[in-house]
C-alpha cells in the first residue's frame, strides 16, 4: 500500500453554497457564459424553466476546486463532469468523494500509478445534481512500493 | 449559415492566459489564486475570446441555444496551464445523433470536443462537452 491513499478511501465532505444569483453573474461574467436563462427569469421561462438557474459548470467548477483541495490540481489527469440535475439559487449542497483503484490496475501512459476519484454533489433533499469522476496521480511515486 | 457535417470544425480561437482573467474565474469559484494550473475548469474561459455569440457555434452545429441543455464535460490535462500561453483552440462537432422525445419532438445529442494547443504547436489539453436539444 502507499499509506494515505488507501483503495475506496472516503475524502473529508465539503458542503458548497448558497449559490446566489450574484454568484451566478459573477460566474457568467468570468467564464462567458451568458446564456440568459442563468440570469434572465424571463429568458427562462421562456425555455421552460420556473426561472433562472444556475449553469451547469459553476457547481461543476466549485466541485472541481474540491477536488483539486482534496488531492491537488497538479495531480488530476482527467476530469468528467455530468450534470444530473439543475441548480436553483438558494441551493446549498454536499459534496461527497472516494478514492478507489481504476479498473485495469492504474497503469499510465506516463509511468505513474493512477486512482479514480468519484465525487457527487447533492442538493438537502438528496437528488444528485452533479457526478465527476477524475483520475489522478497516486500521492506515492510510480515503483515505490506496494 | 447551413447546419455543418458531423467532423466538421465549428470555430478556431486564440486565448491567452491572462492574471486578470486567471483571478477573476478563481475568485467566481471562491477561489484565491492567480496560477491557471490550479483552475480545473479555468480552459471554459476561452468563451470570452471568441469572436462572436456562443450561439453562432451550436447554429453551425444544427443546435438551437435557447433549447440546449449541458449533458456533461470532460477534460484530459496533458500540461499545466501557465500565466501568459498563447493557445489555440479548435472545436469540432464530433458527433450528432437525432432520437424521438419521450413526450414528442426531436431531441438532439451532440458531442464538441475542443483542442487546445500552445504557441508551439504541442497539445496542453483536449475538453469534450455533450450537449442536448430538447423539443420545443
Amino acid at each position: 500500500m502507499t499509506g494515505g491513499d488507501a483503495p475506496g478511501r472516503p475524502l473529508p465532505a465539503r458542503t458548497i453554497g448558497p449559490i446566489t444569483r450574484t454568484d451566478v453573474v459573477r460566474y457568467a461574467g468570468a467564464g462567458g457564459d451568458l446564456n440568459p436563462v442563468h440570469h434572465d427569469d424571463e429568458a427562462a421561462r421562456a425555455a421552460g424553466a420556473p426561472g433562472a438557474f444556475a449553469m451547469g459548470l459553476l457547481p461543476g467548477g466549485l466541485v472541481a476546486q474540491t477536488i483539486a483541495e482534496w488531492v491537488g490540481a497538479d495531480a488530476i489527469r482527467t476530469l468528467r463532469l455530468r450534470f444530473t440535475g439543475r441548480v436553483w439559487p438558494g441551493d446549498v449542497l454536499r459534496v461527497e468523494g472516494q478514492l478507489a483503484d481504476p479498473p485495469g490496475g492504474g497503469a499510465a501512459p506516463r509511468g505513474e500509478r493512477l486512482r479514480e476519484l468519484r465525487a457527487v454533489a447533492r442538493r438537502p433533499d438528496g437528488e444528485a445534481v452533479l457526478e465527476a469522476r477524475a483520475t489522478v496521480r497516486a500521492s506515492a511515486p510510480a515503483g515505490s512500493g506496494d | 449559415m447551413a447546419e455543418v457535417a458531423v467532423g466538421a470544425l465549428l470555430d478556431e480561437t486564440e486565448m491567452v492566459v491572462e492574471r486578470g482573467q486567471v483571478r477573476a474565474f478563481a475568485r467566481a469559484l471562491g477561489a484565491e489564486t492567480e496560477d491557471p494550473a490550479a483552475l480545473p475548469t479555468f480552459l471554459v474561459a476561452a468563451l470570452l475570446w471568441r469572436d462572436e455569440p456562443q450561439e453562432e457555434a451550436y447554429r453551425r452545429a444544427g443546435l438551437d441555444i435557447a433549447r440546449l441543455v449541458h449533458g456533461e464535460v470532460a477534460w484530459e490535462y496533458l500540461r499545466p496551464l501557465r500565466l501568459g500561453d498563447v493557445l489555440t483552440v479548435r472545436r469540432r462537432l464530433a458527433a450528432r445523433e437525432r432520437k424521438a422525445g419521450r413526450r414528442g419532438g426531436a431531441m438532439t445529442f451532440a458531442t464538441i470536443e475542443a483542442v487546445f494547443a500552445d504557441a508551439a504547436g504541442r497539445e496542453v489539453a483536449r475538453q469534450r462537452d455533450v450537449v442536448i436539444e430538447v423539443p420545443a
